[in-house]
């Protein structure tokens, strides 16, 4: 009778689970993804990103990277920023150069976000894919499906530890920020945020500042306000989410349950207030939680190239 | 960062570990992982690194008075207790009749709400509201006439005081605001 295998020390056990293998076409896959989203982000919102140049200069208070200018920049290297992030956007995506380009994405991304969070509101539809963007920069993500890949050419790279951590790491900040939400709502409000009275006020605090400030809003939000008794349910799931978070990290059908519950979480924000938090929404939030290879390379997999050849 | 190898050959992109046996003289290829104890050696490296990413997120909430900022956030949307009173800045264009309607934020020169807010709430503050009240008509008048504001006589910026729970039906303040400033269009 063959003897028990030795228990693995947990800090072993750990240190597998946190850094498993992957394979490059996983991660280049999730870059791929929040690449078209940066994408379609900038289409959408360069413009917005460079109408912050002429705000008044008393409004400038600058937070994160912005906190390293002493003043607003001026307005023609406020454009350049943006034209230089969008540009880098496309590198990026594509995978083109990434040693050079995937940093320095990443920096831009976190320069041109900062100055825009630097008047006066900070933005936080922003942070999760800003944080994604820059361990994506600084990860090896154009091993595969890339511009590189495909000009150094032969079979893709094996499957790797440094592959799979980043998106262990993609997963644990998706999970802490959502903590995060859940932590402060707690803090500020003790658990009474629970019974649904402050979220009524906030649904109706925020459609009304969007009416009298001339902006669109959501009329079943303002509909709602009637029924009390629709918040208290509301309340309680979104801090089942935000807590239960951490649960996505087991992977498989917990992560799975965890993702569509807070992808409905960001639905109801859009439906009750009119606030869209495209990240999580394009499902592309939570795409380092699975097997993204499946949407960009499909679900049959090429067979795996034939091992390297190592006789002497 | 460690992960970061972008390894095409040569020793010093081999960030998991030294090449075995079998790799010696040849290129290591992106991906490929060395033995148990380098394995291990950069599980390690990469605990480390998750745990100042996670040190780093959860620092704004870990100080004595937590302070949102970007791309560290305390996520403070939405999570304090509020009144159901609420006082708002606003800009709007005044019609004969006393009917009054929201001037989007373009306007103001943005096309974010809550920059708009907070311009708003600044101007009056620092007591430039005619100054933003004079650039906003003048926006206006240089867009030409619009349906929704043809008819409007002047620009006010103003505070209004309303009722959150209850405005969805009346539509109206909760009591009479202050104008801070009025610019004819």
């Amino acid at each position: 009778m063959a003897a028990p295998a030795p228990a693995r020390p947990a800090l072993e056990r750990f240190l597998a689970w946190w850094t498993p293998p992957a394979p490059a076409a996983r991660l280049a896959s999730v870059r791929v993804l929040v690449g078209v989203y940066v994408l379609g982000y900038f289409a959408l919102r360069a413009r917005h990103l460079a109408a912050v140049a002429r705000l008044p200069e008393g409004q400038f208070r600058p937070v994160g990277l912005a906190a390293l200018a002493p003043a607003p920049l001026p307005a023609p290297l406020v454009y350049a920023s943006v034209a230089a992030a969008a540009l880098a956007a496309v590198a990026f995506a594509t995978g083109f150069r990434y040693r050079v380009t995937g940093p320095l994405f990443a920096a831009l991304l976190l320069w041109v976000t900062s100055y825009r969070n630097s008047w006066g509101m900070i933005f936080h539809t922003d942070n999760l894919a800003v944080a994604h963007v820059l361990v994506l920069g600084l990860a090896p993500a154009a091993d595969a499906l890339s511009r590189d890949a495909g000009r150094r050419g032969g079979p893709p790279p094996p499957d790797g530890h440094r592959y799979g951590f980043p998106l262990r790491l993609l997963c644990l900040i998706t999970v802490i920020t959502y903590v995060l939400a859940g932590v402060a709502k707690v803090r500020n409000a003790g658990l009474g945020w629970a019974a649904g009275e402050t979220l009524r006020i906030w649904i109706g605090i925020d459609n009304l500042r969007k009416m009298e400030l001339g902006d669109l809003y959501s009329p079943l939000g303002f509909a709602l306000l009637r029924h009390p008794w629709v918040f208290p349910p509301f309340a309680a799931y979104t801090l089942l989410v935000e807590f239960g978070a951490p649960l996505a990290l087991l992977g498989g059908r917990p992560a799975k349950i965890w993702c569509w519950c807070a992808w409905l979480f960001h639905a109801g924000v859009l439906a009750f207030m009119g606030i869209l938090f495209a990240y999580p929404l394009s499902g592309i939030a939570f795409a380092p939680f699975f097997g993204a290879e499946r949407l960009t390379l499909g679900r049959r997999q090429p067979p795996d190239p034939p091992p390297p050849d190592v006789t002497p | 960062m460690a992960t970061n190898g972008h390894d095409e050959g040569g020793p010093s992109g081999h960030d998991e570990g030294e090449p075995s046996g079998h790799d010696e003289g040849r290129p290591k290829r992106p991906g490929e992982a060395g033995g148990p104890r380098e394995r291990r050696r950069a599980g390690l490296r990469n605990a480390l690194i998750g745990l100042a990413a996670s040190a780093a997120l959860v620092s704004p909430v870990l100080r004595r008075e937590p302070r949102d900022g970007f791309p560290l956030s305390t996520y403070p949307m939405f999570s304090e207790h509020r009144e159901r009173e609420l006082t708002l800045v606003h800009a709007v264009a005044a019609f004969e009749g006393g009917e009054r309607k929201p001037l989007p934020p373009r306007l103001l020169g943005t096309e974010e709400v809550l920059q708009a807010r907070s311009l708003l709430r600044r101007s009056v503050e620092a007591g430039e509201a005619p100054a933003l009240c004079a650039r906003v008509a003048e926006r206006l008048r240089a867009e030409g006439p619009r349906p929704a504001f043809q008819a409007a006589r002047e620009v006010e910026v103003r505070t209004d005081t309303y009722d959150v729970l209850s405005y969805y039906e009346t539509r109206t303040p909760a009591r009479p605001g202050v104008v801070h400033a009025r610019c004819p269009i």
